[in-house]
Parts: C-alpha cells; sequence; structure tokens
C-alpha cells in the first residue's frame, strides 16, 4: 500500500476502505439479526434524525474532512508530501432491540479489526480511538471517534 | 386540527355501545384570529424526505414535497402586540401553526422567502394539543440553488 493519489478526496479513499466492513459482526442485541449500516461523508445536509428515522439506517460510519500539514524537503523547503488524520465516526442510538451502547461496542471492534487486517504493512495507521456520546436530552448518540493516519503523496 | 378525546360514556343501558367524547379546542382558532386581517397565514410546507444514496458521497439525495398550510411567522425582535408572554422567538423566526411539520422541512413565506425548521415543539392545554412552535432559520441562497 502507497501513498493516496491526490486527485482522490480522501474522504472517498476511507470511505471505500470501510468497505471491508463485515456486516455479519454488526447485529443487533440478539448477536444475530444483522442491524443496517451506512458510511458516508460527514456532516450531510439533513438532520440525523431523519437518517435513523424514515431510513431506518441503524449504524453510521462517517468520514469526516482530515487535518493536513505538508512534510518538507529540508533543501529545497517545497513539500514532497502531505501528512494528514482523517477522523471516523461510528453513530448509533438505542432502538427496539438494539442497545445504542452495546452497538457501538461492536462498531468500534469491527472498525479495528478492518484497520488491523488491512492496513498492516502500509503508511496508514490508526493514531488514537476516543469517546463521542452526545446527550440530545431524550436520546443519547452512542458515538466513538477514530483519527485514521497516512500520508498522501504531492500533485 | 386534532380533536381532544375527552371520555367515553355509555349509551344507554348497553354493555357494549359507548360513545367517544370529544372537543374541538379554539386555542388555534383564537390565535389565528388575532393576525386575521394583518398579515398572511397562507404558506408553503416544504417536507424533506430522503431519496437513494450517491455513490461517492454516500449522502441521500433530498426531495422536497410542496403544499399549503396554515400558520403564523413571526420574526426575530418584532414588535407585534399579539407577541404575547411566554412566545420566545429563538432563531430567525418563530412559526406558530397546526400543521404537522418535521426538522429539516423548509417553508417559504408570502414574500418568496425560505426558512429551514430547526426544532418543533408541541404547545398543549392541559393534556390536549393546541399548536405547534417551530424555530425557523432563515435561507437566504435558497434561491440559487
Amino acid at each position: 500500500m502507497s501513498w493516496f493519489k491526490l486527485v482522490q478526496d480522501a474522504r472517498q479513499k476511507i470511505k471505500d476502505f470501510l468497505g471491508y466492513l463485515r456486516n455479519a459482526q454488526l447485529t443487533k442485541d440478539d448477536d444475530s439479526t444483522e442491524v443496517k449500516f451506512i458510511a458516508c461523508f460527514g456532516k450531510p445536509d439533513y438532520p440525523i434524525t431523519k437518517v435513523f428515522k424514515a431510513k431506518g439506517v441503524d449504524l453510521i460510519f462517517s468520514v469526516g474532512t482530515p487535518n493536513s500539514t505538508p512534510m518538507m524537503d529540508p533543501v529545497t523547503q517545497t513539500p514532497y508530501g502531505y501528512e494528514e488524520q482523517v477522523p471516523i465516526e461510528c453513530v448509533c442510538i438505542d432502538k427496539s432491540g438494539i442497545t445504542g451502547t452495546k452497538l457501538r461496542w461492536k462498531a468500534e471492534a469491527e472498525l479495528r479489526y478492518v484497520t488491523e487486517e488491512y492496513l498492516a504493512g502500509s503508511l496508514q495507521n490508526v493514531e488514537s480511538m476516543s469517546d463521542n456520546d452526545q446527550n440530545l436530552g431524550s436520546t443519547i448518540l452512542y458515538s466513538a471517534k477514530y483519527i485514521l493516519n497516512y500520508r498522501r503523496d504531492k500533485t | 386540527m386534532d380533536p381532544a378525546e375527552v371520555g367515553t360514556a355509555r349509551v344507554g343501558t348497553s354493555t357494549e355501545w359507548f360513545a367517544r367524547v370529544d372537543v374541538y379546542r379554539d386555542d388555534w382558532d383564537r390565535i389565528l384570529k388575532v393576525f386575521e386581517g394583518v398579515a398572511s397565514r397562507d404558506l408553503t410546507r416544504r417536507r424533506l424526505s430522503l431519496g437513494t444514496r450517491d455513490s461517492t458521497t454516500g449522502w441521500y439525495s433530498k426531495s422536497f414535497t410542496e403544499d399549503t398550510v396554515e400558520g403564523v411567522l413571526i420574526p426575530k425582535a418584532s414588535s407585534h402586540l399579539a407577541l404575547r408572554v411566554g412566545t420566545y422567538v429563538r432563531t430567525d423566526a418563530l412559526l406558530l401553526t397546526a400543521d404537522c411539520f418535521e426538522e429539516g422541512d423548509e417553508l417559504e413565506d408570502a414574500f418568496g422567502k425560505y426558512w429551514e425548521v430547526k426544532a418543533v415543539r408541541y404547545v398543549s392545554v392541559g393534556d390536549s394539543f393546541s399548536h405547534r412552535e417551530c424555530d425557523l432559520a432563515r435561507l437566504p441562497l435558497h434561491e440559487l440553488v
């Protein structure tokens, strides 16, 4: 695995990478019924409630915009690449047959599996994982945030 | 407007026939009457629904279904005498309506301006529904979309 091609949106690259997630491991409380999950870019222009209710989605993997730092050649003082950190969030709520905090754990475990299985030996690595639960009053958004670190080639 | 159920009453001495006793609350009609002749009450509701997903972004496509509803739009900082104590405009405007709105829906007012519904609260009198209060955010660039 080498550096990303510049023309490809980092979010798209990571979203395609999340295609390795195994639905069989993302199940409801009965540990057998598969949940409906999606992977998408972060911050869409519609309420998340519509996704959970109207579209019947149980789990969302959201890929955010990466932070980017140029890596400078010390002699020529020009960038030879970019170091980027892209946030990946998994979000779910309590539903009939689903305990949000349990599904969140399964999502975290599956994210770890995918990064361990498919990133080994490459220039990408998981930098950190943190709790991101949000209490909206009557509903809690159970969420965990991963930071994926990688390097991008120059244009 | 939804009728409010008061209770049930037995019909005669029957053990099988019951009548449900409803009463229409006229609170919403009273609110509308205050604004009668002052402002247009016909608004265009645009109900948001999500369609298919984009293959690149993974986002759902948005579509809106339009119809006409009745409501009263109160802009922020307005000093209308009908703005009674307890009605507080939190965002760009407040919508009072008995019709159904959800977060994400849009609204076109009589002047062709567009608003987005940010939050919906239900106002009840006792256990009877009266009307909804919707926090609206102005969409100033909507005409360009």
